[in-house]
């Protein structure tokens, strides 16, 4: 039994453009964003940023719904152990993503399409390069199966 | 005053649903009563003849359970829903699925592969011939077989349902209840389940610490804990022992927490939860706080297979609905 998904060919990968969907915590990794926007640091458009209090804020149900609308997801919170705003909100975040992992794995989709990163306000470089890495990541993954390019929610019930 | 009609249906089941009518005990005189069966393939005779002769709406309330498997599942449903005023999703695989779902994490071609072929007490000569298909001919002769659905589906899915009543089987206090609703005339609004919205953990018995200095590396299954080795009155999730109380609906009365086994969650989703492993996920991460990396990936791996203990029951209603893989 392998993962549903395999590698796409090379002449494919050129035509495919990623949508890569993050979840970003309001403190550090916004911030880290949002500094990476003043320098003017270039990077991939293939990302969509939601805004978050914290990163432990991003409930599991919600890292499923957006990958029913992406190719990868990732949810960036403060750094381990003692940035959180909030403490420990950085902590359940990243349990969270593992076990989600783990099921996802379970489910036969390919893991790495869930990511957790940890960015500081002061890291704007490491944002932009964290971009281009999750994107070229994206790339190589292929199109989501999970993903459903219209609203209509019948499309999942029954094949 | 007219005795009721009643139809009691099942589909992709195990019959366990026919045998808790029998556990109500001499509350069944009460529904021989009241009612009369018209149609229930386990215990009387009929024929879908006579169903189909009757007037639309003629059965007062019709009972379902088991899964919709199959073409002929949804072509019988059909039916019954157009004959009765009343349709009631009886026990968990008709309401979301049940254990029967877990069949979506399997392809149909590899199910039957396994059951006809691969199965280790399977004795098959000619694999290639000796497996069930839709249509075969002979001598002029067509034969067909209702076709695997590509994903088990529950029954609301397809029909308008009126009333559910959870659980793998009902409890019988739940049971007693629907039908002492039905003999009154008070049952609620329609797509109401006729059972409690709470969690399980709202009406346990054992005490939560809720103290937010537990630390668990590793969730220990129920074959794997020592006998006396777990506190009696204490959560048993705050012991390390997974259990699906805070996602699952409250059954009554009588709780597996209260002889020591962990909630499996076989009365289904509260109403607020979309997908159960998300939502366990939630619950199990809750005991992470100033974990390391490693701490948290021996936790990760203590819990070995997550679909199969967070979806057992409502796979097919979840978020994700089905496995997705290929054969080598």
């Amino acid at each position: 039994m392998v993962l549903a998904e395999q590698n796409i060919s090379d002449t494919e990968k050129l035509e495919f453009q990623p949508k890569i969907l993050g979840f970003v915590c309001n403190w550090c990794s916004y911030g880290g964003a949002d500094a990476a926007g003043q320098l003017h640091l270039n990077y991939p458009v293939n990302t969509r940023l939601i805004r978050v209090m914290c990163s432990g804020r991003v409930d599991p149900q919600l890292m499923i719904d957006a990958l029913k609308k992406a190719d990868l997801v990732f949810v960036a919170g403060c750094h381990l152990p003692n940035d959180c705003h909030y403490k420990t909100g950085n902590h359940f975040a990243r349990t969270r993503v593992t076990l989600m992992q783990s099921t996802l794995h379970h489910l036969g989709i390919n893991p790495e399409r869930l990511q957790m990163i940890f960015i500081s306000p002061s890291e704007a470089k490491e944002f932009a390069s964290a971009m281009k890495e999750l994107t070229e990541v994206a790339s190589n993954l292929g199109p989501n199966p999970l993903r459903i390019e219209n609203e209509n929610e019948e499309q999942v019930k029954i094949l | 005053m007219s005795k009721l009609k009643i139809a009691f249906h099942w589909l992709a089941s195990c019959g366990g649903c026919e045998v808790s009518l029998l556990d109500i005990d001499d509350v069944i005189l009460e529904v021989a009563a009241i009612a009369d069966i018209v149609f229930m393939p386990l215990a009387v005779d009929g024929k879908w003849s006579d169903i189909n002769a009757m007037d639309d709406r003629e059965i007062d309330i019709s009972f379902i359970n088991g899964a919709v498997r199959n073409d002929d599942n949804i072509h019988e449903i059909k039916i019954l829903r157009q004959k009765s005023k009343i349709v009631v999703a009886y026990g968990q695989c008709s309401t979301s699925g049940g254990i029967i779902g877990l069949g979506n994490t399997f392809n149909v071609s590899d199910l039957l592969e396994y059951a006809y072929k691969d199965a280790p007490s399977v004795d098959n000569p000619n694999p290639e011939v000796n497996i069930p298909s839709p249509i075969y001919e002979e001598n002029g002769i067509v034969l067909t077989l209702p076709t695997l659905n590509d994903q088990v589906t529950a029954i609301d899915q397809h029909i308008d349902v009126d009333y559910y009543l959870p659980g793998c089987p009902p409890p019988v206090p739940k049971i007693v209840n629907a039908i002492i609703a039905i003999r009154d005339n008070k049952l609620p609004s329609k797509g109401a389940f006729l059972t409690s919205s709470k969690s399980v953990c709202d009406e346990c018995s054992r005490t939560r610490s809720e103290r937010r200095d537990i630390k668990i590396t590793e969730f220990k299954r129920p074959h794997e804990i020592i006998p006396g080795e777990l506190d009696d009155e204490k959560c048993l999730l705050e012991q390390g022992v997974i259990c699906l109380g805070p996602i699952t609906r409250s059954c009554g009365e009588h709780y597996c927490m209260d002889v020591n086994m962990p909630c499996r969650g076989c009365m289904g989703l509260t109403p607020d939860t979309r997908d159960p492993a998300a939502k366990m996920v939630s619950v199990i991460s809750q005991f992470s706080a100033h974990m390391t990396d490693e701490e948290v990936k021996k936790l990760t791996q203590s819990i070995v297979d997550p679909v199969g203990l967070f979806y057992r029951f409502s796979f097919p209603k979840s978020m994700i609905k089905k496995s997705l893989y290929k054969e080598v």
